[in-house]
């Protein structure tokens, strides 16, 4: 039956695109991490070293602390997104005037290349001529002297964070929203008819019937700001110090800057199986929680 | 009289409070796109310039043309159109077998597709690098474009697949008993009907092609700039030329605000992969 | 797969009526979209077009600035006509060569040059530029992966010790003979420059691999209307008990110990700790990570310090870089706030805009420092010898020969005599346009041959010839060549070894942490040098001995070993 080999064959492209470049890729990256191959240095003779660079990596103090960094990251990240995109859900789930264009608006900070919203924090965070330090200084007189946000060891990555949270705030408020609009009117009704207050309402009727999109929200932010890499990138390069070397920064500097490619393939294996079981314990949490 | 000035004040308490949030994510744009047009004493001045009452467009020459970067909008404008045409390509036939074939193992292969999303881009640059490398392929066009299918294919077929399987099925039936074959089907019954969603799918995939930065870097040295390695090139060195930077950026950013305004309403599909509708 | 259950959907009949509209909507949004495809195709085909005529001569533009009268700038200036005349047929007509560098305005002598290249040698010159930060990482991958693109190479001398232990440019010692015989076409004039750029950076192994392109060393510049005025230095003498008069010289060489009078003056002009002070800060760092080696490195070469030993052991936590390291922590109190993100660019404002007294930078700054949109302190910048340490009984006073940079040429180029003759060409034979380049402000290059130093009659020239550089005035100009020639003399190299920029990281990220208050000095170095030996283990220790001994005959040449 012709019928039967036709889905394959649509299939075929698909599936050989992602094969060749993602076994493919994976398989090599592999075998490097077990070489000591380093780029630049002919005088080195490639030699299969085993787990070296593995074991390496495992006692690699500054690569621990850049991973315990991007969890920090993550954690501090997405709970804040998540309270605010909350807030902002509630507040917004109503009609009103001009309600599009503000919907237009907070699109665009979670679309628009995060190279770019990262040079912006960047001119707005500059001590000496930033409106950052205007307003907090001069302004609001939170603070007696300019502050070095991105050059203060001790809040830089924070400063970081505050970029990362104004861009995806409105990200989660987006899904959040829609889970909002799409809870039926129903359930409200019936309470309200036995007495029931705002905060009743919301913790027993909007917070479980939104479950699903919060569950959403939190895997996706979870899974993308464990990736974090532009934003340190642009604003900081790891620094002060270390301060904001974050995973895929530390992996970036060992690899390309040091040339030490067969380190940098083995420590990218540590963060894929990291993240691995990182996704699929979530996607686990997330299935019992949608089943309910 | 006392219940409508208690809904008054909120009611303004409310606008004052998206006032506020809309100033938040608005200023930053804003600071943005004056210190494009701004002069140089302007933009390194305390207190900051917010009203800037001296404008140039010196920014703007000086980006664009000393500073290559139309030809860095140019680079990523080649290589996210030819990257969408690419991921359509392949990606419709296999949301369409997904979706509407009988085929063995789908959960397993949509599972698969999806777990794509979860590899930081760090652990694949390096094999990347090293097999464009070998080809020869380092800097060129081809490297990126094929690079990004990776991530852009399981958004894609993962749409595509939830937009199709939404379709009737009736549809696709009666098409198939008239004799048509799965090529046709696909041609003149399906793809006309989810056009709009060919069309999200397509934004989004631009979109993304355009944003990416960590592989545009690693992969390009000096032959290909794409807009995102432009920016932090351009900062640095021995002058900081913010006003020509934020006059570049601007201008890479529009492409992108004009279609995002399009996809405005198809936005939480596209981004939850079809878990919620919006 | 994830799915979310189906209470909140719309019922399936809906869906259907919605598909119906949508086809009308599928249009219109089709159209949209097309529109903006279509929009934005014209606007990069305009684009690449115009692109593609980047170079184009200058388009002038006016401007008010504070001065008051209206004055002309363009965006790329076209260059004065040279003396050098045209063949009838240039030698290496067709060829076409690729010179690459870092992007942006150090780049301009090459556009300025293209033409007369193309006229005199025949060659077509392709400028490729690459941002700063990823310069030394770009080029190496050329190298490495053989791709071979580029026939010119400039780069910081730090990253030397990759690309002359790799064996990847090529010996122009047989070019340099020919000058002998052929002066006009082949001479660089080496001996013009200063011996620490031509012994401890060009050469390796006793053979010469590179012309010097940059002259970045230190100078120290400090305000002239404040630390040489008769009242203030009164009110110092009184706190301190000499006057800075005692021991600072324009132009000359002033006798400044890092741990005394540096950190006294310092402390004098800073308004936390001396509230008449008439300035802000005292000083100012290169702190940022990436950047404070060099400040460490000048230190350590003042205290005495030397890299590695014979076997390739890292000395730089012994005494003399504990000594450096201590006097950079102690120093930061009296710089402004941020300071241990300070770079290139905030180190030079500090200065320039007004807010520190006296500071340790490149040579750009004293050009900047003329010029009235980069600097609020024109005319007030005073220049001399950088501090030092007493070692000894003796003051040892070394600048480190930051960064810098040098042309060569890259083993995979199809011509690399032509390449040659481009250097050449740009290195100057002795005709007032070879400190073009150097004493143009638009450009980050620094003096590097005596040649630059002892005819400041030529910058002016330069200014004059040129309507946007004709405005400078720089009547101290004499003094700064002085300076900048006897820093150069008194110059410290950066080490430059294969695996420099990994060594670097190890070192500045430590640094980074004193100056932070983190850890201490000492064991900051002890754990820098530890990794130091980690690395050279990893890179073969042999394979650095070899590379250190030939550095050493560089060493040895400029007097800093016996």
């Amino acid at each position: 039956m012709k019928q039967s080999f036709t889905p394959y064959f649509f299939l075929l492209p698909a599936i050989t695109l992602i094969l060749a470049l993602t076994i493919m890729p994976l398989i090599y990256s592999l075998y490097l991490s077990v070489t000591n191959y380093e780029m630049g240095r002919p005088h080195i003779e490639i030699r299969f070293v085993g787990l070296q660079n593995y074991i390496e990596a495992i006692m690699d103090a500054r690569f621990l602390t850049a991973l315990i960094r991007t969890f920090l990251f993550v954690a501090v990240v997405v709970s804040s997104e998540f309270v605010l995109g909350l807030i902002l859900a509630l507040a917004l789930n109503r009609n009103f005037r001009g309600r599009n264009l503000v919907m237009i608006l907070l699109t665009i900070p979670f679309m628009v290349a995060p190279v770019a919203v990262g040079f912006l924090w960047w001119t707005i965070f500059d001590t000496n001529y930033g409106p950052m330090n205007h307003l907090v200084v001069d302004i609001l007189h939170l603070a007696n002297n300019k502050i070095s946000w991105t050059g203060d060891p001790n809040i830089a990555l924070y400063s970081i964070m505050l970029v990362d949270i104004w861009q995806y705030t409105p990200f989660v408020m987006l899904i959040l929203l829609a889970g909002l609009r799409s809870i039926p009117a129903e359930p409200y009704e019936a309470a309200l008819i036995d007495g029931a207050s705002g905060l009743a309402l919301f913790r027993h009727i909007t917070l479980p019937l939104l479950k699903p999109a919060i569950l959403v929200s939190l895997l996706i932010r979870i899974i993308d700001s464990f990736k974090i890499y532009d934003l340190v990138y642009l604003l900081t390069y790891g620094g002060p110090g270390t301060a904001t070397e974050v995973a895929s920064f530390y992996i970036y500097l060992r690899g390309f800057k040091h040339f030490r490619i067969s380190y940098a393939a083995a420590l990218s294996y540590i963060i894929l199986i990291i993240s691995a079981i990182l996704v699929t314990v979530l996607i686990n949490i997330v299935r019992k929680g949608m089943r309910r | 009289m006392r219940k409508s000035a208690k809904n008054l004040v909120k009611d303004v308490g409310f606008y004052i409070f998206i006032a506020i949030v809309c100033l938040i994510f608005a200023f930053p744009f804003y600071w943005m796109i004056i210190t494009s047009f701004k002069i140089e004493l302007d933009i390194f001045h305390y207190p900051p310039v917010y009203w800037p009452m001296r404008l140039t467009d010196y920014n703007y020459r000086v980006g664009l043309l000393d500073l290559w970067g139309l030809k860095s909008i140019q680079d990523s404008f080649i290589i996210s159109s030819l990257n969408t045409l690419l991921v359509l390509a392949v990606s419709l036939p296999a949301a369409y077998a997904l979706a509407l074939l009988p085929v063995k193992g789908k959960g397993t292969i949509l599972n698969w597709i999806l777990s794509q999303r979860m590899l930081p881009p760090i652990a694949a640059a390096i094999p990347f690098f090293v097999l464009w490398n070998s080809v020869g392929w380092l800097d060129t066009y081809q490297a990126l474009i094929l690079t990004y299918t990776i991530f852009n294919l399981p958004l894609a077929i993962w749409l595509l697949t939830s937009y199709i399987e939404e379709l009737p099925k009736d549809i696709h039936e009666s098409a198939l008993v008239d004799g048509a074959g799965h090529l046709s089907t696909l041609r003149h019954i399906i793809m006309p009907l989810i056009g709009p969603s060919i069309a999200v799918t397509a934004l989004f995939t631009f979109i993304f092609s355009w944003n990416e930065f960590l592989f545009a870097l690693l992969l390009t040295r000096s032959k290909i700039r794409p807009f995102t390695v432009i920016i932090p090139s351009l900062i640095g060195g021995h002058a900081i030329l913010w006003g020509a930077i934020s006059a570049v950026t601007l201008i890479g950013l529009i492409p992108e605000i004009i279609l995002i305004i399009l996809l405005q309403r198809h936005l939480v599909r596209g981004l939850t992969l079809g878990a919620i509708k919006g | 797969m994830i799915h979310i259950c189906r209470e909140g959907e719309i019922v399936p009949s809906e869906e259907i009526k919605k598909k119906k509209i949508s086809r009308r909507e599928a249009l219109s949004t089709a159209a949209k979209v097309a529109t903006g495809v279509i929009v934005a195709g014209v606007v990069a085909g305009v684009g690449g077009y115009l692109a593609g005529s980047t170079m184009a001569p200058a388009k002038t533009v006016t401007e008010t600035r504070t001065v008051t009268e209206r004055v002309t700038v363009t965006a790329s200036a076209p260059p004065p006509t040279t003396v050098v005349t045209a063949p009838a047929k240039p030698p290496y007509e067709g060829v076409k060569l690729t010179i690459c560098g870092d992007a942006g305005h150090n780049q301009k002598p090459f556009y300025w040059e293209k033409d007369h290249i193309a006229e005199i040698l025949g060659v077509e010159l392709e400028i490729v530029g690459v941002p700063f930060g990823e310069l030394v990482d770009k080029i190496m991958v050329d190298f490495s992966t053989g791709a071979g693109e580029y026939d010119i190479v400039v780069f910081p001398p730090f990253a030397g010790g990759d690309f002359y232990g790799g064996e990847f440019l090529v010996n122009i010692d047989p070019y340099i003979e020919k000058g002998k015989t052929d002066p006009e076409h082949w001479d660089i004039n080496w001996n013009d420059i200063i011996p620490t750029f031509r012994e401890l950076y060009c050469s390796y192994g006793g053979k010469r691999y590179a012309v010097t392109w940059d002259g970045d060393h230190y100078q120290c510049y400090f305000r002239r209307d404040l630390l040489l005025d008769p009242k203030i230095n009164e009110d110092f003498k009184n706190k301190y008990g000499y006057k800075i008069t005692d021991v600072i010289k324009s132009g000359g060489e002033s006798k400044l110990r890092y741990d005394k009078e540096w950190l006294e003056i310092a402390e004098f002009f800073t308004q936390a700790y001396n509230p008449d002070s008439p300035i802000k800060y005292g000083t100012s760092e290169l702190a940022g990570r990436g950047c404070n080696q060099w400040h460490w490195n000048s230190r350590f070469g003042s205290a005495g310090g030397i890299y590695f030993d014979d076997d390739m052991n890292p000395l730089i936590n012994k005494e003399p870089g504990v000594r450096a390291l201590q006097n950079f922590v102690d120093v930061i109190k009296y710089c402004p706030p941020g300071v241990l993100d300070f770079g290139y660019d905030e180190h030079k404002d500090a200065f320039l805009l007004g807010d520190a007294a006296i500071i340790v930078q490149w040579p750009c700054v004293g050009k900047k420092g003329q010029d009235p949109t980069q600097s609020k302190i024109v005319d007030k910048l005073g220049y001399t010898l950088v501090p030092g340490f007493e070692v000894g009984g003796v003051l040892n006073q070394r600048g480190n020969l930051a960064f810098g940079r040098v042309l060569a040429i890259s083993k995979f180029s199809k011509n690399p005599e032509a390449a040659y003759r481009v250097i050449q060409y740009l290195s100057g034979p002795a005709s007032w346009w070879a400190t073009k380049w150097i004493s143009d402000p638009r450009t980050g290059l620094d003096p590097f041959r005596y040649y630059h130093m002892e005819n400041p009659d030529l910058w002016k020239k330069r200014w004059a010839s040129d309507p946007e550089t004709a405005g400078i005035s720089w009547n101290a100009l004499p003094e700064y060549l002085q300076s900048a020639k006897i820093n150069i003399e008194h110059g410290f190299p950066e080490p430059t070894i294969p695996g420099t920029p990994e060594l670097y990281d190890a070192l500045t990220v430590r640094i980074s942490a004193a100056l932070a208050g983190e850890m201490d000095p000492k064991k900051a170095l002890d754990e820098a040098a530890a990794e130091w030996n980690k690395i050279i283990d990893r890179l073969g220790r042999d394979y650095l001995k070899k590379a250190w001994q030939a550095l050493k005959a560089g060493w040895k040449a400029v007097g800093l070993l016996k």
